[in-house]
């Protein structure tokens, strides 16, 4: 039910273990605060069914037949899926834990848990998804206005953000002082910046 | 006296030889780890205060840290932690005998390079330092 | 003094017929009628008459002994000595034989001796002196008199020989006769006593004897008010004997029955049967030694197996914990919420109580499996024991991504086994089986673990079992199978290829199926891998619902 009122922007939490009860109590978990949740019962369906697009969190179990979690986790970085993992095992295998640490993963809880920490961690989970998102989102907007630029205006912006004055950067260029400043406020129209000060925190951003 | 000659030692051989630290507070425990390392090829030291080597850090370079045993707990954590926030942090591995899962993924999320539970393989360790190291 | 009648030597009995009046006719049809020989000869020993009867005797016609001495038919000595005791007696008239018959040795014309019965009587006619020998061929009699004798010298020998205690006893049950062991083992006071009072004065043997007594047949107590005793065999009684020594004796006693068929009395034999009871104890004692060592290490493995199964177990443990401890705080949650369902709580404590039950049955298994009893034999299906054993290895073999295949036989197959050992076995080689895959480094490789049961006809030969029916059960992997140098070594204790573990795993699997009367091998996979099966004896069904192990 839960599933099929998901959102692709609403947050949610993927769950993939193999154990039926296990994903089923989690789901009723999730349930019983309202969170959007979907259980996947392999790697494999995860894969097949997830979008890269929906922000959340996957709640991983380490040991399962088929592809393991660790496994999971190694494909999705491959694929720069930057969904935070929080492993949930039921063995304390600390080699597993310290390479899923390693691999990217935000946590890794011993089961059983309590339900408070799972959900804490699950919240700063999301929050850090949906920061990192709109971290990358701006990124890439930043990216996309940059590409409006014609060649001559991005040269021109990049020299104002490292600080060149108007008649440095026409001496430079060999362009009259009046051209450069035609450029530079094209540019400045087309990434969207209000001030000198805006346009260097973008470029500084995206690097 | 032997401490400046071990420091001096340590200068000459700076530019190549790469410098470890091990921290164990237990007095008595003579550390196997330290002779097998040097046989390595590192340069190694041995430290039974925490105090000490935070201070020696701060002026002699140290490529890794490896903090052993009974102190892969709080105390052990919370070294991970400084040295994870220096400036330049030092990569830090924690090697134990009694270790846990919770303590092992604190430590991973404080930024320890590794946690390694005794016994570990010499060959499998010198990779691991190896790895740190580069 | 006789010398002169040598010369009237040779009447022929037909000349002398014709010139004698009837009754001395009558006296030569007598003669010639009597079954014994008649000789008649004169005092010198010069043959007078040769009777017909003498002639089948001796093997002479008359013709060829009339007027020849008496020594012709006489063997040496007696022969050369004959006419010295003739011309004693002529001279003392003390008789040595005459009228008083005896057993002497002659010699027939083939030259062979032979014992007779002689008597020789003697008539003086005038100054005639005749001596008459009658005489009878013993030979036959004295034959079956010597076989007698050594009948009887043989019987002693073999009494004496035995080691039975021999008894014999007359038709009022008194003992008449004991031969030599019995006189030893009861005393001499024994005889002349009734049987009774050793038969039925048997012992209660200390404690432990009497304990293992009762694996052998129960003392019996004979009636011996019925007069005479009947024919019984094989009752053991314990005795006690002259040096004060617990014997077990096995009675044997068989009735003497007279020519009339009466009995006349009756042969009791005792064997003593000590020393052999006393070696089955003692084999008793070191079979059941080495069986309870065998459970002893069985438990060890299983224990240590076990050990190195607790990661899985405790994986699979904690799923239902896992499960539980988040449905109730889900409910705990929904609880508190205002448009919660009942149903909703309801039916999550279902599925709590559920997996409540999965995680018992888990520890259950586990506890059924670790548990240490002495080998107890019971019937069970062959299937379901294997089944049982799957249960166990699940999560093992999820987490190791193996396929596990299983072909049973389509029928239950019930063995007569101690369940835990045999499922131990089963658990072993899965687990073999799933390291071997685990080490193999092939790139193909392919991660199966099959398992079958095959019902097989065998002729055992050694048991004398034609075609006795057993259960096949072989598990196979796609492993790297066994180096073909260490295949002698697999079943042997501490050899391993792991490195952990102590090696025992195969040793003991090997035991558990050979004491199951069942045999274990290797085999290579023709696909690849390592096939190990195992047979076990089918029990046979027994009116009574038990079940008989060979």
């Amino acid at each position: 039910m839960v599933a099929l009122k998901m959102n692709e922007s609403e947050p949610t939490i993927f769950i993939v273990d193999d154990d039926e009860a296990v994903r089923d109590s989690l789901m009723l978990l999730f349930q019983s605060v309202g969170m959007n949740a979907r259980a996947f019962e392999s790697g494999e369906a995860f894969l097949d069914q997830f979008s890269m697009d929906t922000p959340g969190c996957l709640v991983l179990d380490i040991r399962m037949p088929g592809m393991s979690g660790l496994e999971l986790q190694n494909k999705l970085n491959a694929m720069h899926c930057i969904l935070p993992i929080i492993f949930i095992t039921g063995h304390g295998d600390i080699p597993m834990a310290v390479k899923a640490v390693q691999s990217g993963a935000i946590d890794f809880i011993q089961k059983p848990f309590r339900d408070q920490d799972l959900l804490d961690r699950i919240n700063d989970a999301i929050r850090l998804d949906i920061t990192h998102r709109q971290e990358l989102t701006q990124t890439q907007q930043i990216k996309d206005k940059l590409a409006t630029l014609t060649k001559r205006e991005y040269e021109i912006i990049m020299l104002v953000v490292d600080g060149c004055a108007n008649k440095v950067i026409a001496s430079d260029l060999n362009l009259s002082q009046r051209t450069v400043e035609l450029h530079r406020s094209h540019a400045m129209q087309k990434m969207g910046a209000k001030s000198l000060a805006h346009i260097i925190r973008m470029i500084v951003n995206i690097n | 006296m032997t401490r400046k000659l071990d420091d001096k030692s340590t200068t000459l051989n700076n530019m190549t030889q790469k410098q470890i630290a091990i921290v164990n507070t237990n007095k008595n425990t003579p550390s196997a780890l330290k002779s097998l390392l040097s046989d390595l090829g590192y340069g190694v030291e041995c430290y039974t205060q925490v105090s000490t080597l935070i201070e020696i850090t701060k002026t002699h370079p140290t490529d890794v840290i490896i903090i052993e045993s009974d102190i892969a707990n709080d105390a052990g954590l919370n070294l991970v932690k400084t040295f994870n926030q220096l400036v330049t942090p030092i990569p830090t591995i924690l090697l134990t005998d009694n270790g846990d899962l919770l303590s092992a993924v604190e430590a991973m999320k404080f930024g320890a390079l590794n946690y390694i539970e005794k016994p570990i393989a010499d060959s499998a360790l010198a990779k691991i330092v190896h790895q740190a190291c580069s | 003094m006789t010398g002169d009648s040598v010369s009237k030597p040779s009447h022929h009995s037909n000349k002398m017929s014709k010139t004698k009046n009837s009754s001395k006719a009558q006296l030569d049809a007598l003669i010639d009628a009597a079954v014994d020989a008649i000789i008649i000869a004169d005092d010198k020993g010069c043959i007078e008459l040769f009777s017909r009867s003498a002639e089948k005797i001796f093997g002479y016609t008359q013709g060829e002994l009339i007027g020849k001495n008496l020594s012709s038919i006489m063997p040496p000595p007696y022969r050369e000595a004959h006419n010295s005791y003739m011309n004693n007696y002529s001279e003392t008239r003390q008789p040595k034989i005459i009228g008083i018959g005896r057993l002497v040795t002659a010699q027939r014309k083939d030259g062979s001796v032979f014992p007779i019965e002689l008597s020789v009587g003697e008539t003086i006619e005038s100054d005639k002196v005749q001596y008459i020998g009658i005489i009878r061929d013993v030979s036959e009699r004295v034959a079956i008199e010597r076989e007698k004798e050594r009948l009887l010298k043989k019987n002693q020998a073999i009494l004496a020989s035995i080691s039975d205690l021999i008894l014999e006893l007359d038709s009022n049950n008194n003992i008449t006769w004991a031969n030599q062991k019995a006189l030893v083992f009861f005393g001499s006071s024994l005889l002349n006593s009734p049987f009774s009072t050793i038969f039925n004065n048997t012992l209660i043997p200390d404690t432990s004897l009497a304990e293992k007594k009762k694996t052998h047949k129960n003392a019996t107590s004979i009636n011996f008010n019925d007069t005479p005793l009947t024919t019984f065999e094989n009752i053991d009684q314990w005795h006690l004997n002259q040096s004060g020594q617990e014997c077990l004796l096995d009675w044997h006693c068989q009735k003497i029955k007279s020519e009339q068929g009466n009995p006349s009395g009756m042969i009791a034999v005792a064997r003593d049967k000590t020393a052999d009871y006393k070696a089955h104890l003692n084999l008793q004692k070191a079979e059941s030694e080495a069986r309870e060592h065998r459970d002893k290490l069985a438990h060890v493995t299983r224990l240590s197996t076990l050990g190195e199964m607790a990661a899985g177990i405790a994986h699979e443990v904690n799923q239902p914990l896992t499960a539980i401890s988040t449905y109730a705080q889900a409910c705990h949650r929904l609880l508190r919420l205002s448009n919660t369902k009942t149903e909703v709580v309801i039916e999550t404590l279902q599925k709590i109580s559920h997996q409540a039950q999965r995680a018992g049955d888990i520890i259950h298994r586990m506890r059924k499996f670790v548990k240490y009893k002495s080998s107890m034999l019971e019937k069970v299906d062959v299937n379901e024991l294997i089944s049982e054993v799957l249960r166990l290895t699940d999560s093992d073999i999820d987490r190791n991504n193996i396929e596990l295949k299983h072909t049973f036989f389509e029928n239950a197959v019930f063995v007569s086994v101690d369940p835990v050992q045999i499922q131990q076995v089963v658990l072993n080689l899965i687990r073999n089986g799933i390291e071997s895959i685990n080490a193999n480094t092939e790139p193909h490789n392919t991660r199966t673990i099959n398992l079958q049961t095959s019902n097989i006809q065998t002729i055992d030969l050694q048991r004398k079992h034609l075609g006795a029916r057993e259960i096949e059960v072989s598990v196979s992997d796609s492993g790297g199978g066994v180096n073909k140098e260490t295949i002698g070594e697999l079943f042997n204790p501490f050899f391993t290829t792991k490195s952990t573990g102590l090696g025992m795993g195969l040793s003991i699997c090997q035991s558990i199926i050979t004491a199951h009367h069942g045999e274990i091998k290797y085999s290579p996979n023709p696909k690849g891998g390592a096939i190990f099966s195992f047979t076990l004896p089918i029990a046979l069904e027994l009116d009574n619902g038990g079940v008989e192990n060979e």
